[in-house]
């Protein structure tokens, strides 16, 4: 706004207008017009507001100085300043009610045009001034979120506090309530809240606390018919005033109450976690990266001997858990650097009364929700029973294997035996008809009388015709070649057999590694000799190894009857004929003999090759299975007589078991300076 | 004269029976084989009155051998011998035969059962 002020002059007489024009320019106003008529004043406003208007009441036209002022009043808040000759009553009472910023009387003096025109400006910079502040403090005052209220404080004789008298309200309080500005101001608060008075303690006395210790006061109250919340704030801005703010808190009640909801169903997750943690059946150590035990299951506690009142806290160094720690330090390192799980089996441990026992453990990261290690959980279970199951297990294994074979090698006896019973009879048949015929050489070489020598020769032709000599004579060394050749082969077998028995010495003695696979041969010789041939190339001069003969030809046993049923596979599939088993044994190095066990049978895939030595693993039906048994062959191989074993298989064409045995001569000599 | 046929996997065995049968096969006119299949075909051909056989043989087990030879002539004579003791087989061949020997026995003992057939 320019500092030079304008003003717009109303007059219709010229020559009046001319000297106001001339007068207020010697003054250092701006006169944007003058103008004869009320149409004209406003339309020259529209086009250059002026700040002041100097308005002649009697003025040409349809509106008069006064109508004009009315119409502007509406449109714009220009202050405007009466020029009248004509003072009468009438016309100042009309004049009065458009609130002009002056009266003068013509002829108009300067000095009193001067200060008239100051004094309405300054007031209309002020009224600006006040009402665009009160305007603000209004719109605030409307738009605040909270109720506000505002009372004179009206007292009773005694100069006590009588009642409260609402003063203002804003909209919040109105939308709150539902009530109109009508209906409250200038009211008692006694009488639009009766409710008020059935408080304690009195009211009144609150707010008599209020006024004179000038703070602000908050009270929380509840409307239980509406389930809202609200916190009252009041306080005292004047002597005899008060003003309270209401704060509608239902929402964020309702949102602690969620909170308090969310916090209960934490602590319940939480609780349920435990709960979990706690009914699994096992070790569950769970540790921070300051290697702070933080976690201690139930099962810990009884597996350990020790509470988790003792442990948790502590550093998981410090703790004295008696396990293994030189392969828990390990894992726990190798866990954490890889970040990934890490197993451990076979862990021993004792717990606090010394009893032993044996762990399977695994070592798991801990990550937080932006997947950084935040520590490591350990998670244990006893297998000690399981260990000993498995052990059993095993023995049992060996015991149900040489089982299984019993009907095989029964029947393998029974062969040769029905043989050799049926040529036995032929042969107690023959020596009868050699007997008849011994006889009748007898009677002749006894006769003298000569008649009857040609009688019995005759009777001697018939005998051997009729006996057929001839065929018994081919015949009887044939059946005792037979016979004697079964004999020898059910002593095979029952020779064979006893190297199969006291399976229990786990003394290493010399062994033939190539009778070692005979016998198992003989064994074995029911399950295969059906479907497959079994070829042998065996190194003569393979040296003795030191083994444990039993456990060995345990190996074999598996081995073959494996190699026999995958042989029975493959021709049930039609993918060949007849089987074949190779075994060839061989000195590889000084040190060193090798077996190899080939079959042409089914084969494996690779992901079951690649498993066949674990426990308890097996290929064949529940029931039926020596799959089991190569994982004794590993341990047997690998453990007992720190050899190697290697599978090779092609699916549908064949396997190959390859087995490295030291010849450990030095161990031998070992063992029998212990026995002689 | 009855025709016989021994079916057995183990040619010692079979050449063993051929010598002990000696006396016994005026009435009969007897064959052996040890290949089943091959055996079968035999059976076919000869259409024996008595089948005396193996269980457990490469290529065809008694059982099934005696079952074709049934569907060939319901009222052929048939004796089950067998090493095999297990109640599986056992129960199987009962209803294939009503004359099952478990190995080894005594010639004596197949041979009456051979003449109690008639």
């Amino acid at each position: 706004m320019s500092d030079i002020k304008k003003i717009l002059i109303v007059e219709d007489d010229p020559a009046s207008g001319f000297y106001l024009k001339t007068e207020l320019e010697s003054l250092g106003y701006n006169v944007t017009a003058t103008v004869s008529s009320g149409l004209e004043a406003i339309s020259s406003i529209s086009t250059d507001i002026p700040d002041i208007i100097l308005m002649d009441i009697i003025i040409e036209g349809k509106y008069d100085g006064i109508e004009t002022a009315e119409k502007i009043n509406k449109l714009y808040s220009i202050p405007i300043i009466y020029m009248s000759s004509n003072t009468d009553k009438k016309n100042i009472e009309r004049a009065k009610k458009t609130a002009p910023s002056g009266f003068l009387i013509k002829p108009v003096k300067k000095y009193e045009l001067y200060s008239n025109i100051e004094s309405a400006i300054f007031k209309s910079e002020i009224d600006r001034k006040i009402s665009e502040s009160e305007r603000k403090y209004r719109l605030l005052f409307e738009h605040m979120t909270d109720s506000f209220l505002y009372f004179d404080l009206s007292y009773d004789a005694n100069d006590k506090i009588a009642d409260l008298i609402i003063t203002e309200v804003n909209e919040k309080f109105l939308l709150l309530t539902g009530m109109s500005k009508a209906d409250v101001i200038r009211q008692k608060i006694s009488s639009l809240f009766p409710k008020i008075e059935s408080l304690k303690p009195d009211w009144r006395e609150i707010v008599e606390r209020i006024i004179n210790d000038k703070a602000t006061h908050k009270f929380r109250i509840s409307i239980p018919e509406t389930q809202k919340h609200f916190i009252f704030s009041v306080y005292c801005p004047q002597i005899n005033q008060l003003a309270v703010i209401i704060n509608d808190v239902t929402e964020s009640k309702l949102h602690e109450s969620i909170q308090i909801k969310n916090r209960d169903k934490i602590l319940q997750a939480h609780q349920e976690i435990t709960n979990i943690l706690e009914s699994i059946d096992s070790i569950i150590i769970g540790v921070n990266t300051q290697d702070i035990i933080t976690h201690w299951s139930r099962k810990a506690g009884e597996t350990f001997g020790i509470s988790s009142e003792d442990i948790i806290g502590k550093k998981i160094t410090n703790s004295n858990i008696k396990w293994d720690w030189m392969q828990i330090y390990e894992g726990i390192s190798l866990c954490l650097t890889e970040d990934k799980a890490y197993a451990l089996n076979d862990i021993n441990f004792s717990n606090n009364t010394g009893d032993s026992g044996i762990l399977g453990i695994t070592i798991n990261p801990i990550r937080n929700e932006k997947v950084e290690i935040i520590g490591f959980l350990i998670f244990g279970k006893d297998i000690t029973e399981k260990k000993q199951m498995e052990a059993q297990y095993y023995q049992d294994q060996k015991l149900i294997s040489i089982g299984e074979l019993a009907s095989g090698i029964a029947h393998e006896i029974n062969t040769p035996t029905q043989y050799v019973n049926n040529n036995t009879h032929f042969l107690l048949d023959a020596f009868n008809d050699f007997s008849e015929i011994i006889n009748s050489i007898n009677e002749i070489s006894t006769t003298d009388d000569y008649n009857k020598l040609s009688e019995n020769l005759q009777n001697l032709k018939t005998l051997i015709t009729e006996k057929d000599i001839e065929y018994l004579s081919s015949e009887i060394p044939v059946a005792i070649n037979q016979s004697l050749e079964g004999l020898k082969r059910i002593s095979e077998i029952v020779s064979s057999m006893k190297s199969f028995s006291h399976p229990e010495t786990d003394k290493m003695i010399f062994t033939d590694v190539n009778k070692s696979i005979n016998d198992t041969i003989t064994i074995t010789r029911n399950e295969w000799k059906y479907d497959s041939e079994l070829i042998t190339h065996f190194d003569e001069n393979l040296p003795e190894i030191a083994s444990v003969p039993a456990v060995l030809n345990q190996v074999f046993i598996n081995i073959i009857v494996n190699a026999s049923q995958a042989i029975k596979e493959a021709i049930n599939k039609k993918i060949i004929k007849r089987g074949e088993i190779k075994i060839k044994t061989a000195l590889k190095t000084h040190s060193l003999i090798e077996i190899i066990i080939t079959d042409n049978g089914i084969g494996m895939k690779d992901e079951i090759s690649r498993r066949i030595f674990d426990p308890f693993f097996t290929t064949k039906d529940v029931g039926k299975g020596t799959g089991q048994g190569l994982a004794i062959a590993y341990s047997a191989i690998v453990k007992k007589h720190k050899g190697t074993i290697q599978v090779k298989s092609i699916f549908e064409k064949g396997t190959s078991f390859i087995i490295c045995l030291p010849v450990r001569q030095q161990e031998i000599i070992h063992e029998k300076n212990n026995i002689y | 004269m009855k025709k016989i046929i021994f079916i057995d996997d183990e040619e010692n065995l079979l050449t063993s029976l051929k010598r002990s049968l000696r006396n016994l096969t005026e009435d009969w006119i007897p064959f052996f084989e040890t290949d089943p299949v091959k055996a079968f075909e035999l059976i076919e051909k000869e259409m024996p009155d008595v089948i005396v056989t193996d269980y457990k043989m490469p290529g065809m087990n008694g059982i099934e051998l005696l079952e074709k030879s049934r569907k060939l002539n319901p009222s052929v004579k048939t004796i089950l011998l067998s090493g095999q003791s297990e109640n599986e087989v056992f129960e199987k061949a009962k209803k294939v035969t009503d004359n099952y020997i478990t190995k080894p026995c005594d010639f004596d003992e197949l041979k009456k059962t051979i003449l109690s057939l008639f």
